[in-house]
């Protein structure tokens, strides 16, 4: 937790949230702080619990139990305050579809006690910034689904909120419009709105979040940045191919003795998981020592992929849009040779 | 650590929205319903092009064989009075399945992440219902003057029936924001009201006379709602000896303020625990 962020700077601040539905426990004793400006991704499965979180914090659902600030106001307390700094956009596109682009979000700016001047600008401001000023006076329902998103986080955008839910906002969407979306979030982020956003795709919390909490059955199993989880979690792996092939068994000792593990990772080339740079450093230098000629070197870093797998491997093996189906371990690791070469050194 | 508080709260913590408020939110809400209306004017053919078919139909497939056994021996006469409860009656279906719809949509969620009253948007709903059936009133009244029916009343009077119905109709569609909030999807909330609707509808005097009906039928027809509203629709819009104005229409307002006053907490309290 980043509690030693001063109180000021942080924008959504939740301990101990839980949140029952029946004998199920769909949020269970949840801690999360989000500093102002920056964003938080929740990531994990369908019916992990990330949607009752957002609709806790959104004063849509009664937390059983916890705290929850969202701009420094109780959710439970003062849910009439919370919904005057907030802006939500749900998984589905929340908007009256007979009713056009224009009037969806100039009804918003009235809702939110804008005169009509003053709705009618916004309207046409955000409308343009989203590109959807010419299609402003169709009905919402001509639009396609990338343009309803957009049309829908407009309308949460209407009363400029300091604190910004997203449930899953790319779900749907092609690439491009995808993209599209992450560079408008990108830009809230930079102008100072505080995002939480939650996402099945690890692609996209590593895109956007600083922050990245990995919730399974309504718990946390994770939390850091996509790089510490991606190292910390599912590790580095250094691989090193001598020279001569005669070295093998002198390098396996150094990499058992240095990494504690070797392993064959393909003829040849030897393999060990490296936790820290310093380990690096101290394989190199035992590599000098004893005067053996590296080929290739190359570390490997896990793919989020990967360590979301790792994460919730006990969980259903179907269900992981965004990742080449891999349902056992041992795929997984093979598929680990594929990701993302980080250094390449060549002797 | 829950204790955390943040100078950046607002001064506003009222959980209060104005009177004031709400009813400009609420007007923005109608707003809304009505220009929805307007783009889907489609919305509209249960109380237009449903009226006009069951006029015709029974005026002319039906009303030759049944205008013997009516009142006044004048079908279309009979027949309209009728045709207005069975729009108005009916006509209340929609606020149901459009209150169903902002849930199923997921409409209602960005509503309620406002800082508005809740209850603002079923408020918009039930008045918009009350102006859809004023202006289905309007076409159903110039349809039936051009297939010849007439007024024989004065003018308040008719008012006053027209206003009793709608009256009718707001009860009823209280019912349907009940089922509208209870149900899961919009065509439940259709199915529901129609199953509900219907055999009320074909067993009342709305098409023939009572008392031509088996008498087990009769003592169903006779205290049925829309047998009384249709009755009291007759002597208020056609009027003379034939139908006369007897309690029916205070039976008419009782029915309409007890459906109100039973559906109305009932919708409320069901659409504030909605989540």
């Amino acid at each position: 937790m980043k509690t030693e962020n001063g109180p000021d700077e942080i924008a959504i601040q939740v301990s101990g949230l839980v949140k029952r539905f029946g004998e199920q426990t769909a949020v269970d004793h949840v801690d999360l702080a989000v500093p102002t400006g920056s964003v938080f991704g929740l990531l994990g499965p369908n019916g992990a619990g990330k949607t009752t979180i957002v609709r806790m914090l959104s004063t849509l659902l009664r937390p059983d139990g916890g705290h929850a600030l969202v701009a420094g106001l109780d959710v439970m307390a003062h849910p009439q305050a919370v919904r005057r700094v907030i802006g939500l956009t749900g998984q589905f596109a929340a908007v009256d579809e007979t009713l056009s682009g224009y009037e969806n979000i100039y009804m918003i700016g009235r809702l939110l006690d804008m005169p009509a001047k003053d709705a009618k600008r916004r309207a046409e401001e955000l409308l343009l910034t989203f590109g959807l000023a010419e299609d402003a006076r169709k009905p919402a329902k001509q639009y396609s689904g990338g343009m309803r998103r957009r049309l829908d986080l407009a309308a949460s955008l209407v009363g400029r909120p300091r604190v910004l839910f997203l449930d899953e906002p790319t779900t749907g969407l092609d690439p491009a419009r995808r993209n599209d979306l992450w560079d408008i979030v990108r830009e809230l982020s930079q102008s100072g709105t505080t995002v939480l956003l939650t996402t099945q795709y690890m692609e996209e919390a590593e895109a956007l979040a600083q922050d990245i909490a990995v919730m399974d059955r309504g718990r946390f199993i994770a939390r850091g940045t996509a790089e510490e989880l991606k190292v910390r979690i599912a590790g580095r792996t250094i691989r090193l191919r001598p020279m001569a092939a005669a070295d093998l068994p002198v390098l396996r000792e150094v990499l058992l003795d240095v990494l504690g593990s070797a392993d064959e990772s393909a003829p040849g080339t030897l393999a060990g998981p490296v936790s820290d740079d310093a380990k690096v450093a101290a394989l190199l230098a035992a590599l000098a020592a004893k005067d053996i000629a590296i080929a290739d070197i190359s570390t490997v870093t896990a793919s989020l992929d990967e360590v979301f797998l790792t994460l919730t491997e006990s969980k259903n093996a179907g269900q992981k849009p965004g990742a080449p189906a891999r349902t056992a371990p041992e795929t997984a690791s093979a598929a680990a040779s594929v990701a993302e070469p980080e250094k390449e050194v060549a002797r | 650590m829950a204790a955390v508080t943040s100078s950046i709260a607002p001064a506003n913590l009222s959980s209060h929205t104005g009177a004031r408020d709400t009813l400009r939110h609420t007007g923005a809400l109608i707003r809304r319903n009505l220009l929805s209306t307007k783009a889907t004017p489609e919305e509209l053919l249960d109380v237009t092009f449903f009226p006009i078919i069951m006029t015709v139909m029974f005026t002319y497939v039906f009303g030759g064989g049944l205008k013997s056994s009516i009142p006044g021996g004048d079908y279309i006469e009979y027949l309209i009075p009728g045709i207005f409860v069975q729009m108005l009656s009916f006509g209340s279906i929609g606020v149901g399945i459009k209150l169903n719809s902002d849930f199923d949509k997921g409409l209602m969620d960005r509503f309620r992440s406002l800082p508005i009253a809740r209850v603002s948007v079923l408020t918009a709903h039930l008045v918009s219902s009350v102006l859809r059936l004023l202006l289905a009133s309007l076409i159903t009244f110039t349809v039936a003057t051009c297939l010849g029916f007439r007024v024989h009343t004065n003018v308040m009077v008719f008012f006053a029936g027209i206003g009793l119905l709608i009256l009718l109709g707001f009860g009823v569609s209280w019912l349907s924001l009940y089922v509208g909030t209870v149900v899961r999807s919009p065509q439940a909330v259709q199915g529901v009201l129609q199953i509900a609707l219907f055999p009320l509808m074909f067993c009342s005097s709305i098409f023939a006379s009572v008392s031509t009906m088996p008498g087990w039928l009769q003592a169903f027809a006779k205290v049925n709602p829309l047998t009384t509203s249709a009755d009291a629709a007759r002597a208020l819009m056609v009027g003379g000896s034939s139908f006369p104005l007897a309690n029916d229409a205070w039976i008419t307002v009782a029915w309409a303020v007890g459906m109100s006053v039973v559906f109305a907490p009932l919708a409320l309290r069901a659409y504030n625990r909605h989540v």
